[in-house]
């Protein structure tokens, strides 16, 4: 009796923190969102209406672009995954070389704008491009969706890595011994046990590309020429032409698809757990002498993969300083003085905006995961799914519905710096909540515990046992979720006005719009610039506060 | 069919897992590799099985060398200590595995399947998925699965060590029996001592990589030839010494409590200092008043610091001189009276119970 009235208090105070959470994902994800949902069944002038839907489905164009975006994000989530798996098994199965330098490569598009690569792309392949007019002379350029799938594949390889090699490191290596040991050739033993048993993680990866492929909206902005997809469409639908209605629609449209994929990928990843094996074995290295003929081309397609990062990132920052691209090789700093652009008001908004969603983000994020892994109460699965289930929200859909839900009272924030940081405080929540949920999985209750029985209250517990153990993956939710806001474009550039230009949205603009490469060269090299400082500060704090404690 | 690894050496990074191993195991024998963690019993068991490749020296099984032959040619059969089994397969699957790869056909094995899961005594689990079983149904399976291929050799990882202390005995006995049916050449490896001594026909005691003792159960335990050993096969007490005396059949050790007399040991002489090793259970002990003067040969004094009563025996920690502990296990103490910690006895061991070691 007792011990169960104890349980209830606790509940209680703990639906009590968590009641908040609710009530901001509820305003600033969940009420844009439905916004966007009333906003598509409403016509222009008033009134309940289906012809925004009516005319997406039966006007060709729209057609072609709904088929472009499935077509795009397919294609993309299919190479992406198969390289993504490729490059896995290379790094946790085999003996090849270099296996811990082509992983620590594949991170770096994960911490850098996005625009990086499709800028290199246009350098090399676009209408000025090395090789398609300084060398060749031909009438091809990359614009169009090649460009995008090209750009994307490097972009979300990190992601399918991950996820990936997460499920091939958890498969127990003597499954595979077993295999062989029955009689099974090093193939047949791939096809029946390893495969089999990563095909859940396949299927995870591919429609987490699929979805985030889905939503990207900054790669075909900038190399999509012609191309359109559901994602820019909707953004020149409303910037473009002021029909936020139908643009409404196409997002709704999009969101369903996204999230279909997210559902998709949740359960597969979900359905890992079967593989945990009983009992303790010998732990044995999953590193195996690997025949040549395998090794090799594994080899090679890495080794290339990573030149190809490495060539992005030196070219980028070599054509930041010269005049122009390919012609005339004189340095020069012209193209990062632009007064007329207001950079340093940029920089400065991007700088607030980025460090301040950043803090709140992970904040929210660690509170929110310890919540959902540490306690009980009310609504906690659902808390988890609606956190995790942001990573897959359209950055356009929640630019349209910000815009709808806060241009008019009680809330307006249009105009003002503060809606972009809400924005993306939302958008980038799922990374620290992840990064904080990874985290307490691996950090054994019983710590917890013998503090309680020690005599400290919750509180103390708290703050002196569990807020230490989590502070690395705190501190790495910061700097990946302020990297992250850096170079975010696809929600706030909905959201920007006159006085609150960002960094990011400036490049995109100088290069998408006004086609001019070598001003988003120059601010690329910027942006790239913070990023890795981010990125070092990162490593240098983690290495201070976190590796003695993430391996307690 | 029969197993010999000649002057096998294995390295990992700058440590010698495996240090010039060499050992004979016979056809239809059940081989024991028993050692501490760390002692390269695994490894010399993975490298019988082509998991890993020796550095140096040969391995042959049936009298074929098989070096750089991978693990899917070499017909053992592995049972792993996790058991290995196929998560996403059901028992059936699992078991049917080996024989799928054959490209055996469907009837042939559907009727194999069957005959070994009843062998294992499985038959109605076929539909089963691994975790739904108990560890030890999962390890039949594991079983399973490596019988029905005939294997020339059964290599067997601490298969034991994750079942429940009872299980575990009657797992003991129902291996050895599958074994002895199957007249199969086994090689185990475990960590157990009472394992290793109720199941084996020989035993290799394993330290550090190196071989210290190949020989029958009832060898290494009452004539173990390294410090290691004895102290690995539970023998704790042990006495420094001197022979002082050697006759036709036995010698005069003195230590520091008194004099012992031990069976005869060859190739020592007077003068020579050795370890007295007294196997607890061998000892006697009567409740008696603590003598001013040493004791007759072979009798100490001393009190009994701790007393543990585990039903079928007693154990008595017993301290002589403040500076010697000896373990003494009595059976049957329900019946011969607990002595209570504190008490004063006398200690009488038998000379069939000593067993010396060269220094």
């Amino acid at each position: 009796m007792l011990k169960n009235r104890r349980l209830t208090k606790e509940t209680l105070i703990w639906l009590w923190i968590a009641a908040p959470i609710f009530m901001l994902l509820f305003l600033f994800v969940f009420w844009p969102i439905l916004n966007v949902i009333f906003r598509s069944f409403i016509g222009d002038f008033g009134g309940f209406t289906l012809s925004y839907y009516i005319e997406f489905f039966t006007t060709r164009y729209f057609h072609k672009v709904f088929w472009n975006s499935i077509f795009v994000a397919s294609l993309t989530a299919g190479i992406t995954t198969f390289l993504g798996f490729l490059m896995a098994y290379t790094v946790t199965r085999t003996n090849a070389p270099l296996r811990n330098f082509f992983a620590a490569i594949s991170y770096i598009p994960i911490i850098s704008p996005p625009f990086v690569i499709p800028v290199t792309l246009i350098l090399m392949f676009g209408r000025k491009g090395l090789f398609t007019y300084y060398i060749f002379k031909t009438g091809f350029s990359i614009y169009g969706w090649y460009g995008i799938v090209l750009s994307e594949i490097f972009y979300y390889l990190p992601y399918a890595f991950i996820v990936i090699s997460g499920v091939l490191l958890s498969i127990d290596s003597t499954l595979e011994e077993a295999a062989r040991q029955l009689g099974a050739k090093g193939f047949d033993s791939f096809r029946t046990v390893t495969f089999q048993l990563a095909k859940p993680g396949i299927i995870g990866a591919a429609s987490m590309v699929f979805y985030l492929s889905m939503a990207d909206f900054a790669t075909p902005m900038m190399i999509g020429g012609n191309f359109h997809i559901l994602a820019t469409e909707a953004y020149f639908q409303v910037v473009g032409r002021g029909h936020t209605g139908f643009a409404a629609a196409i997002s709704v449209i999009l969101l369903l698809i996204s999230f279909s994929a997210f559902l998709l990928s949740n359960k597969a990843l979900g359905k890992r757990s079967y593989i945990t094996v009983t009992g303790r074995g010998e732990i044995t290295s999953l590193i195996r002498p690997t025949k040549p003929y395998v090794k090799w081309p594994l080899f090679s397609l890495c080794m290339l993969i990573s030149i190809f990062i490495i060539l992005v990132y030196a070219l980028v920052a070599f054509n930041a300083f010269v005049k122009v691209p390919w012609v005339d090789y004189s340095f020069t700093l012209e193209h990062f003085t632009f007064e007329y652009l207001d950079l340093l008001n940029s920089f400065k908004n991007s700088l607030i905006m980025a460090s301040s969603a950043a803090l709140a983000s992970s904040f929210i994020g660690v509170l929110t995961a310890f919540l959902v892994i540490r306690k009980k109460f009310l609504g906690k699965t659902f808390l988890d799914f609606l956190a995790s289930s942001l990573f897959a929200v359209p950055g356009t859909v929640i630019g349209i519905g910000y815009i709808l839900a806060f241009n008019t009272p009680p809330l307006v924030l249009t105009g003002t710096l503060l809606i972009l940081i809400l924005c993306v405080i939302f958008q980038k929540m799922p990374m620290g909540y992840l990064a904080a949920k990874a985290a307490l999985q691996q950090i054994d209750l019983s710590l917890e515990q013998a503090s309680r029985s020690l005599g400290a209250g919750i509180g103390t517990t708290f703050r002196k046992i569990t807020l230490p153990l989590l502070s690395p993956a705190f501190i790495g939710a910061v700097m990946y979720a302020f990297i992250a806001a850096m170079c975010t474009v696809s929600a706030v550039i909905f959201l920007i006005a006159p006085g609150t230009q960002l960094i990011a949205t400036t490049i995109l603009e100088e290069t998408a719009l006004a086609f001019n490469i070598s001003r988003g060269v120059a601010l690329s090299t910027i942006l790239i610039g913070v990023c890795l400082v981010a990125f070092l500060i990162l490593r240098l704090g983690t290495k201070i506060k976190g590796t003695s404690l993430i391996t307690v | 069919m029969s197993v010999e690894l000649k002057n096998v050496t294995k390295q990992f990074e700058n440590i010698k897992a495996v240090d010039n191993v060499s050992f004979k195991v016979e056809k239809g024998e059940f081989f024991t590799l028993l050692g501490p963690s760390g002692c390269g019993k695994t490894t010399t068991l993975r490298m019988i099985s082509g998991f890993y490749e020796p550095d140096e020296g040969e391995i042959y099984i049936d009298e074929r060398l098989v070096n750089g032959l991978p693990p899917e040619q070499r017909n053992t059969g592995f049972v792993f200590q996790n058991y290995a089994l196929f998560p996403h397969m059901t028992v059936f699957e699992n078991v049917a595995y080996g024989l799928k790869i054959r490209k055996v056909s469907k009837e042939e094995i559907k009727k194999r399947v069957s005959e070994v899961l009843s062998f294992v005594g499985l038959k109605g689990f076929e539909e089963r998925y691994p975790h739904q079983l108990s560890g030890g149904q999962q390890q039949r399976v594991a079983l399973a699965r490596v019988l029905i291929i005939n294997p020339k050799v059964l290599l067997l990882d601490e298969p034991l060590s994750n079942l429940d202390a009872k299980l575990r005995v009657y797992m003991r006995g129902e291996l050895r029996k599958i074994q002895q049916s199957l007249k199969v050449t086994a090689i185990y490896v475990t960590h157990d001592q009472a394992e290793a001594l109720s199941m084996s026909d020989r035993i290799a005691v394993m330290n550090a990589g190196k071989i210290e003792q190949i020989g029958s159960p009832a060898e290494i335990y009452g004539e173990p030839k390294t410090k290691f050993v004895a102290d690995f096969m539970g023998l704790v007490n042990m006495i420094e010494g001197r022979i002082i005396k050697i006759d036709n059949s036995s010698q005069i050790i003195e230590t520091q409590y008194g004099l012992i007399k031990s069976p005869l040991k060859e190739g020592v002489k007077e003068g020579d200092k050795v370890f007295i090793l007294i196997r607890p259970e061998s000892i006697e002990v009567v409740k008696s008043e603590l003598k001013s003067e040493k004791g007759q040969l072979n009798e100490f004094y001393g009190e009994i610091k701790e007393a543990s009563f585990t039903g079928s025996h007693v154990k008595y920690t017993i301290v002589i001189d403040k500076t010697l502990t000896l373990s003494a296990i009595i059976q049957d103490p329900l019946k011969k009276g607990i002595l209570k910690e504190g008490s004063k006895v006398k200690l009488t061991f038998p000379i069939e119970g000593i067993h010396l070691l060269r220094y």
